[in-house]
């Protein structure tokens, strides 16, 4: 049985509601925290099981007790003060907690806590108020998840300049009509996409963006339960189907993997890894990041995905240190060429790490540690994914002067054919400089040109 | 490409497309991932393959938002098959010594734009190159490379 059916059968074990307590007690023991988490998720945990897997090592246990709806608020009052922000937040989450524990969290510093007091239906609306006043986006993306949302935070929300909060709005099912109507003629095909298929949008909201002049949008009409079934059919024959799911991201798998890193000898780095890949990955899913930001991004994330790297990622200790590194040195970069902002805006979200101006220093304190135990590996880390390469231009005006870029590209092509005709076609001793050049990989494109002229031959 | 990210990638697919093309496709993405620790290959070129195989580490959600486009699974074929194919008179020698999958490389890409066709028109197809970046790449490697394709519409049967 693959790892991946394991736990699917694990998860139906836990959702089990007629599973007895005699084997619930046998996987709160076990030594997979997997197990032991959903156990701790499981409607049927008696007190005393949450109670010991309240005080267990691994957070996304004390995570799962903190969701579970059976969890007294004894138990919430103490994982109220983990420190793990997840677990934090899963407490802020939970419908039992009381309000002056969610008026607590309004000021955690973590706003992923903060936006689970959004969600939570017991939330009040002086505390919504309380959420807004800190007045940064993150706040007003997590408020937008509220089902309590009050009107009038909607309706300024609805207005906001970024299509990601508008969005947030749209999908609401506590969205008013006048709002929804509204949203329906955004500019920002995503937020219309997100009222086709929002449950309170009328009859005739949805036969509008049935009419929608964006296929896309058309398309998320398909999953509406107030599409009327004429519209399905038009929305079918487009032959159109709507596929965003809740799926879980790869990335939260490796989770669990740096999880199991604990005991190796850099955890203290790896441990933010996961906050690494969020970052990268807002950046590069961001409609504000230049395409050379993107194009950076995704170097460090296939990086991340090739197994059989420079250090192969199952070699113990070392075997992602080198994956980090590239995802702390395209941060870098980001940061150093094209917008530190990027980057700030990119790490809302993110759980460990420090944020607005404290983030660099930190960025730059792990770069550099990684950096000092893979020292002999990182030219060629840098070679083989292109980042080498990519650094010698100038960034920004590779960004606005692709054209001009091209030619001088050309140009740099001739001179490296030429170089390497004449390395060639040298009477004695070129094979010290042959040598030389092949031993360097920034001299890689003139050794391909050598080989080319050496096939020829 | 661990065992984890295939069972992703085939969880992802499987509601649109059947086993073999969902086999198929994971061979694409270990071609690509060879590829890109392959020396020979220019730099220009790697950031180019790395748009899509870097597709993978984001969700179905982020994707969406890369793309602007509903239809995310079906542009996150068009895009790796798109790169690969776009390679290809270029880098024939190296796609012969490492292609090692029985079924040809000509009829998995013939296969992608046939899953995709009827998911996504032509101006979708461009507005994804361009929101990935991919369209400013092609700027950077040689237009040679991307006319000889028009002028040898079968150079990728012999793979």
């Amino acid at each position: 049985m693959s790892k991946k059916m394991y736990i699917d059968a694990l998860k139906r074990l836990a959702k089990n509601p007629d599973i007895s307590l005699n084997i619930l007690e046998l996987y709160a023991i076990d030594e997979d925290p997997i197990v032991r988490g959903y156990v701790a998720s499981n409607p049927n945990t008696s007190l005393d099981i949450l109670y010991k897997l309240a005080r267990d090592e691994d957070p996304l246990v004390r995570g799962y007790v903190a969701s579970n709806p059976n969890t007294s608020p004894d138990i919430l009052y103490k994982l109220a003060r983990d420190e793990n922000p997840l677990v934090r937040g899963y407490v802020a989450s939970n419908p039992n907690t009381t309000l002056d524990l969610l008026y607590g969290f309004t000021k955690d510093e973590d706003p992923i806590v903060r936006g689970y007091v959004a969600s939570n239906p017991n939330t009040s609306s002086d505390i919504l108020e309380k959420l807004i006043s800190e007045d940064t986006k993150n706040d007003s993306n997590c408020v937008a998840k509220s089902p309590k949302i009050i009107s009038d935070i909607f309706h300024e929300l609805a207005r906001d300049e970024d299509p990601i909060v508008r969005g947030y709005v749209a999908r609401n099912p506590s969205a008013t009509l006048d709002i929804l109507y509204m949203l329906a003629k955004d500019e920002d095909p995503i937020v219309r996409g997100y009222v086709a298929r929002n449950p309170s949008a009328t009859p005739d909201i949805v036969c509008m963006l049935e009419r929608d002049k964006n296929p896309d949008v058309r398309a998320h009409v398909a999953s509406n339960p107030n599409a009327i079934p004429d519209t399905l059919e038009e929305v079918f024959n487009d032959e159109i189907i709507y596929e965003i799911d809740n799926q879980d991201s790869y990335f939260d798998y490796m989770l669990f993997e740096v999880g199991d890193l604990k005991k190796t000898k850099y955890y203290h780095l790896l441990k933010y890894l996961p906050d690494m890949i969020n970052t990268v990955k807002n950046i590069l899913s961001s409609n504000k990041s230049s395409w050379l930001a993107k194009t950076l991004c995704s170097s460090a994330l296939s990086y991340l995905i090739v197994e059989e790297d420079i250090i192969n990622d199952n070699i113990k200790d070392i075997g992602l240190l080198d994956d980090f590194y590239v995802l702390t040195y395209v941060l870098m970069e980001i940061r150093n060429n094209i917008s530190a902002k990027l980057i700030l805006d990119a790490i809302i979200h993110n759980e460990n790490t420090p944020t607005d101006d404290d983030f660099f220093d930190f960025l730059y304190n792990i770069n550099k540690e990684c950096k000092n135990i893979i020292y002999d590996k990182i030219d060629n880390i840098l070679d083989i994914t292109g980042l080498l390469q990519i650094k010698e231009y100038d960034l920004n005006y590779i960004q606005n002067n692709h054209h001009v870029i091209l030619e001088k590209k050309k140009k740099r092509d001739l001179l490296y054919s030429m170089l390497a005709a004449k390395i060639m076609n040298l009477d004695t001793n070129n094979w010290e400089i042959i040598e030389y050049v092949k031993s360097h990989p920034e001299f890689i494109e003139i050794k391909r040109y050598m080989e080319f002229i050496e096939h020829e031959r | 490409m661990n065992d984890k990210l295939e069972e992703h990638i085939s969880s992802e697919f499987d509601k649109i497309f059947d086993d073999e093309f969902i086999e198929s496709y994971l061979q694409l993405i270990k071609f690509i991932e060879k590829l890109l620790m392959c020396k020979s290959m220019d730099w220009q070129d790697k950031l180019y393959l790395q748009k899509a195989l870097s597709l993978h580490a984001l969700d179905l959600t982020e994707r969406e938002r890369l793309f602007k486009t509903a239809h995310v699974v079906p542009a996150t074929v068009f895009v790796t098959s798109h790169v690969i194919y776009k390679l290809t008179p270029k880098y024939m020698q190296v796609y012969l010594d490492i292609w090692d999958y029985g079924i040809p490389l000509y009829k998995i890409i013939s296969e992608c734009n046939q899953k995709i066709d009827n998911k996504i028109s032509e101006a979708i197809k461009t507005e994804i190159l361009s929101h990935t970046g991919i369209l400013k790449i092609e700027y950077l490697i040689e237009d040679e490379r991307l006319s000889y394709i028009e002028d040898n519409p079968d150079f990728l049967k012999s793979i």
